[in-house]
């Protein structure tokens, strides 16, 4: 009898355990990707090496050792039969149109437009990422085009845009599929920028920097330890990247987007400038970026322009020489003056260029040379 | 980022080696343990000084980056502390298991409470511990849910685990022989002041400044803070009702019905003192106070003067706690780095002002509402709206700040706006500045839900700026029932617009599967939807033919603007924008309506994307707190489980009917609660009306019956055309089952048998409305509708009934 009792005891609990397992994992709430047909472009990864663990990744110092089967930390590189592949090759799964100034780049072809891509992955975590949706998610879960890169260097060029921009997420970990695309599009004499978090090893960015043309580089602290918990990242290879794309005659602009109470300490911007003053990019734009309400920093204001307007001051009083605001319409930041005489030679009026007089890359009114890559 | 999970997971291999070499003989057990009492000293030296020198730091505005580093090793040992202190813990666990049990050296059998308490004694006990058992929920709730998004799940989550941790409580009071009613009692007063530690505490370590944690760390963080409180509060409740039972004062059915009408004077006073008279705080700090004087005066019984003393004391304190309240103190902790200027609470949220390096923002539940500089927020407001009529004149502005946003509707002919806010409080900070147009403003302070329904006005425009679908309360914003009313206040060619989320460079499933819902269902009511993605997503909506030609429109009509302009925008990008959000909707999928909030869901999926990593994790963790309670519950207690689930379950579908039905939800939420709370409590009360041995079988039956036909008829009530009778009906028929449900727990609670005793008969009911809790608002609703959640509840009392057939035998 006492068995019996068991025994039915038993199966209810199963019942209703399994049922209510099953209620809890409803398909409905893990749902991925419906599209799965056009998932992933598979394709063998650039800079892998065989370690005693497994195959190691060598583009960013992130440097996943990874196993059989285990994907990387970027989400979009996995290990099939002890080889490295990216899944994110040909299959962007965000592509737009964008004015430069968006992404944003004043110095270069102001007032041409960006054919804009990106796929699922990135080397970092960003608590404020804009993008979280692609970023933080691997292309095998997105909804895909499917667009190998003559197909963007086409779609480009039908498009008219100037540039090819690797963007929104991280370029850096579908290294494989923007290198590529702008080999192609150096050749169809399209321009290729990357928007990047500079988080990348010495080898790939070199080889990259032969085909690129500009990057914009978010700078998104100067301390170390703000970096670690803001992104997971550390600051010491992004400041080594600046100087890799400087040195290879990348054009380089520089963004710092001010999160209030992480990183809008008036020394630590100080300290920032100081060091890119004296590493040699005082002629580097730099655009200091307002911070919105996102993702998982939800509990924040948005930048107060006196902190924004703060940090451009220290800026200056540093020695940069192109200093912006971004994300705060109608502010007057956005204009590019001459360093030397304070003419504005390019004024802005949110991404629309109201006039821009700088002519064969100079200033009118002095003669002086207005850093940038103007036509 | 921490690695709570590798240093402890590091922690506790290295123990595990340890202890293996210890069993395999090469370390003798005092060595085995000295190595560990040195970890822990090592632990704790280093967490220890790190924690001075870097509140040294901060006093002293120290800058080195030795000190970011430092603050690193503070958490990491701390981390590894922690994690050797639980090993420690459990090696001592019979020196904590004595400290409970000591009277069991005494005498074999339970003392009986032969103390000379009173019956007037142990109802004011009883009382006051339903009273601040719910007054502290409600507290912990409001709090909760502000640090962790606020959105149903959370919701859910909290009850289930305050549920479940005093349901641990309670049983392990069935277990524990520690019978000592004074120091219990104390414990119980000093208890919330743990769990408000342990808040600060959690919030402090582990929740970066301005970040809304995960839903994993979420969880986690509710069971750790309500888990001090809740335990001790469903053990002291079992212990003083044993106490009251052998005494012979009261039952437990009748120790029940008086705890539980505390819990009801709770809810009242709290809703309110907070309409503006006190803030949550405030009330906390006055019960325990309340709480603490009534102890000393029953249960340490001291002289007169004492008494006097400790009288004035009293009310000294409970003066200076109205006078100087701790919640901005508590507000500035929580609110990490921002200025708290002033925080007030009102029965809707709190409203906090900040200043942060010299501008003012405000924050409604933690989530900033208006602040300076706000350009882009509204003109994409309003415009993209505006633009789409030709001459809008009368203009319906739901919620959002209205100063801010009339600069933009008076840049046309406008000749009268509508405010709808239901917030009193929220509405007077909005209204304290003068600003232009605000002699054409007529401010409604009501349900928009209710107001849209009973309004005789007509409009041009309709702007809803209300957050997107969080909750099931705010869904009804985003339901056909809504948009239908909507549609009939609007004149022809209205335009109506709302924004469910943010417009992003990608759309995820789930976002996409949430947009579809919201697409869909104005689909159903408007003939044209035109999204717009701005920096939010705007839904626009009308019969009329709507256009992206905004930048065209704009200066058609001349309008500048500083940010909707074609200074930012072009219209080519914004028509490219509409339609790729267009080709992701899925335009087969359901509609959302009041009895199948189905965007709520798809909203709490698509916010479970934000963490994909840890959602796995996340559903484990409340499997094995809200499902796997069931293992503990004996067969006999069982019919109890399924009962209280399904009365929880029950009290969700009723909230929702009387969502659609009736006007301010807010006191009806209270009135609802209320209702079921005083049929428990009067089940418990009044003597079985079967024969005892019948009495849980016969009640199953009934309430098996009921659930059926209220199934059925319940859409018969909601839709009657008077909503104040349908409410009257609803607040009467939730009286029956709880009725029942409390009569079957008072006969479950008198039977005496070997293996039914209070405490367990009593966790059963917690964990069963955990449960009901849980699985009902955040699943079955949902994805089942409301008619088959019925026939869910009552198959769950169906079971029940099969059990009490099987082991009920007396
Ligand atoms: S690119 Fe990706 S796989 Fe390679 S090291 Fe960086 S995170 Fe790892
Ligand atoms: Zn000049």
């Amino acid at each position: 009898m006492k068995g019996r009792k068991i025994s039915k005891r038993e199966f209810l609990k199963r019942c209703s355990v399994v049922s209510a397992g099953f209620v809890c994992f409803s398909p409905e709430m893990l749902r991925e990707n419906p599209f799965s047909e056009q998932k992933t472009g598979l394709k063998l990864a650039m800079y892998q090496e065989e370690t005693p663990r497994g195959i190691m990744c060598r583009i960013c110092p992130n440097e996943c050792e990874l196993k059989e089967g285990e994907v990387s930390k970027c989400n979009n590189r996995k290990v099939i039969k002890s080889k490295l592949y990216t899944m994110a090759y040909g299959n962007p799964c965000s592509v737009n149109i964008d004015p430069i100034e968006k992404k944003p780049f004043y110095h270069f072809f102001p007032g041409t437009r960006a054919y804009s891509i990106a796929t699922a992955g990135c080397n970092l975590a960003c608590l404020n990422c804009q993008n979280w949706s692609i970023s933080q998610t691997s292309p095998d879960k997105t909804r895909n085009y499917t667009l190998p890169p003559e197909k963007v260097v086409e779609e480009c060029l039908n498009l008219k845009c100037k540039s090819i921009a690797y963007t929104y997420s991280e370029p850096v970990s579908f290294y494989e599929y923007s290198y590529d695309t702008a080999v192609l599009a150096k050749a169809a004499g399209i321009k290729n920028v990357f928007k990047s978090n500079g988080y990348i090893n010495r080898e790939p960015l070199e080889k990259l920097c032969g085909v690129l043309d500009a990057a914009n580089i978010d700078l998104k602290s100067f301390s170390e330890s703000t970096y670690l918990r803001l992104s997971g990242g550390k600051l010491q290879p992004v400041l080594e990247s600046l100087k890799i794309y400087r040195d290879n005659g990348v054009w380089l602009e520089i963004t710092n987007l001010i999160v209030p109470t992480w990183t809008d300490k008036p020394e630590e911007i100080r300290n920032m400038c100081r060091w890119l003053y004296k590493n040699g990019f005082a002629s580097t734009p730099l655009h200091f970026s307002r911070f919105y309400p996102v993702y998982k920093l939800e509990q924040l204001p948005p930048t107060p322009l006196n902190i924004l307007n703060q940090a451009a001051k220290i800026a200056a009083e540093e020695g940069i020489q192109y200093i912006y605001i971004g994300n705060v319409p109608g502010n007057e930041m956005a204009d590019t003056r001459c360093p030397s005489c304070n003419t504005t030679v390019i004024k802005r009026t949110g991404y629309r260029i109201d006039f821009n007089k700088i002519t064969d890359g100079k200033c009118p009114s002095c003669g002086k040379k207005i850093d940038g890559i103007w036509n | 980022m921490y690695h709570v999970i590798s240093t402890g997971t590091a922690v506790f291999v290295l123990y595990l080696i340890c202890h293996f070499f210890y069993k395999s003989g090469f370390l003798s057990l005092a060595d085995h343990r000295k190595i560990w009492n040195l970890i822990l000293a090592v632990t704790f030296i280093t967490t220890a000084s790190a924690g001075l020198i870097l509140a040294l730091k901060v006093t002293y505005k120290w800058e080195n980056s030795f000190f970011d580093s430092l603050l690193r090793w503070h958490v990491e040992t701390g981390i590894a502390f922690s994690f050797t202190g639980i090993i420690h813990l459990l090696w001592h666990l019979t020196y904590f298991k004595n400290l409970f049990t000591y009277k069991k050296t005494l005498t074999e059998e339970i003392p009986v409470y032969k103390q000379s308490y009173t019956s007037k004694h142990f109802a004011a006990n009883l009382f006051f511990i339903g009273y601040l058992s719910s007054s502290v929920q409600l507290l912990l709730m409001r709090e909760i849910l502000n640090i962790s998004g606020g959105y149903e799940l959370i919701t859910g989550t909290f009850l289930a685990s305050w549920l479940i941790s005093s349901a641990a409580g309670s049983y392990y009071a069935g277990k524990s022989l520690f019978n000592n009613l004074k120091r219990i009692n104390t414990f119980f007063a000093i208890s919330p002041i743990l769990s408000l530690i342990m808040m600060i505490l959690f919030h402090r370590l582990y929740i970066n400044p301005g970040e809304t944690p995960s839903f994993l760390t979420s969880i986690i963080f509710n069971i750790l803070v309500l888990f001090p409180f809740c335990f001790v509060s469903g053990f002291v409740f079992i212990k003083v009702l044993t106490a009251a039972k052998q005494n012979y004062i009261y039952n437990s059915g009748k120790s029940f019905s008086i705890e539980t009408t505390g819990g009801i004077a709770a809810g009242l006073i709290v809703t309110l003192l907070t309409s503006g008279i006190l803030n949550t705080y405030q009330i906390l700090a006055i019960s325990v106070i309340i709480f603490l004087l009534f102890l000393i005066m029953m249960y340490f019984k001291p002289d007169f003067n004492i008494r006097l003393i400790s009288i004035a004391a009293s009310i000294i304190l409970i003066l200076v706690s109205i006078w100087q309240g701790p919640d901005k103190f508590f507000r500035q902790i929580l609110l990490k780095g921002i200025n708290v200027e002033s925080s007030s609470d009102t029965p809707y949220g709190n409203i906090t002002k900040g200043i942060y390096e010299l501008e003012e923002s405000t924050y409604y539940n933690h989530r900033i509402i208006r602040w300076k500089n706000d350009e882009i927020e509204r003109e994409e407001n309003i415009h993209y709206a505006m633009l789409q009529h030709d001459n809008p004149e009368k203009i319906l502005l739901i919620s959002g700040d209205p100063s801010s946003c009339i600069n933009e509707i008076l840049k046309y002919n406008v000749k009268k706006i509508y405010y709808v806010e239901r917030d009193p409080e929220l509405v007077r900070t909005f209204m304290t500045e003068n600003f232009p147009g605000k002699e054409i403003m007529a401010i409604q302070n009501v349900d928009a839900y209710s107001f849209i329904r009973k309004t005789h006005e007509k409009f041009d425009i309709v702007i809803m700026i209300l957050p997107p679908p969080s909750t099931i309360l705010l869904n009804r914003y985003y339901t056909k029932e809504f948009f239908e009313n909507v549609k009939k206040k609007l004149n022809d060619g209205g335009i109506f617009a709302c924004t469910p989320g943010s417009a992003e460079n990608y759309y995820n499933y789930q976002s996409a599967s949430l947009y579809s819902v919201i697409y869909n269902t104005l689909a159903s009511v408007f003939k044209n939807i035109l999204p717009v993605a701005g920096n939010k997503l705007y839904f626009i909506s009308s019969d009329n033919e709507l256009s992206t030609n905004i930048c065209s429109l704009l200066e058609k009509r001349g309008i500048k603007n500083i940010y909707v302009s074609s200074d930012y925008l072009d219209d080519e990008l914004i028509k490219m924008k509409s339609n790729e959000i267009l080709s992701i909707i899925d335009y087969k999928t359901q509609i959302n309506t009041i009895k199948r909030p189905i965007a709520c869901f798809h909203f709490q999926s698509y916010n479970l994307t934000r963490d994909l990593g840890k959602i796995v994790p996340a559903f484990v963790i409340m499997l094995i707190l809200f499902f796997l309670p069931v293992f503990t519950i004996k067969p006999v207690n069982f019919p109890m489980y399924s009962a209280a689930a399904s009365l929880a379950g029950f009290e969700i579908l009723i909230l929702m009917s009387i969502q659609s039905s009736a006007g301010n939800i807010y006191h009806l939420t209270g009135l609802v609660i209320a209702a079921i709370m005083a049929g428990l409590s009067a089940g418990a009360w009044i003597k079985p009306f079967f024969p005892e041995k019948k009495h849980v079988k016969y009640s199953m039956l009934i309430l098996l019956t009921f659930y059926l036909i209220t199934g059925v008829i319940i859409n018969r009530i909601i839709l009657m055309n008077s909503p104040a009778v349908a409410v009257a009906i609803l607040l009467v028929i939730s009286l029956i089952p709880s009725f029942i449900t409390g009569s079957i727990f008072k006969v479950m609670t008198e039977t005496e048998s070997t293996n039914q005793t209070p405490a367990g008969v009593y966790s059963s009911d917690l964990a069963g409305s955990a449960l009901g809790f849980i699985a009902i608002s955040g699943v079955t609703v949902p994805l089942a509708g409301s008619l088959n959640t019925m026939l869910i509840i009552s198959g769950l009392i169906f079971i029940g009934f099969i059990f009490a057939l099987m082991f009920q035998k007396y």
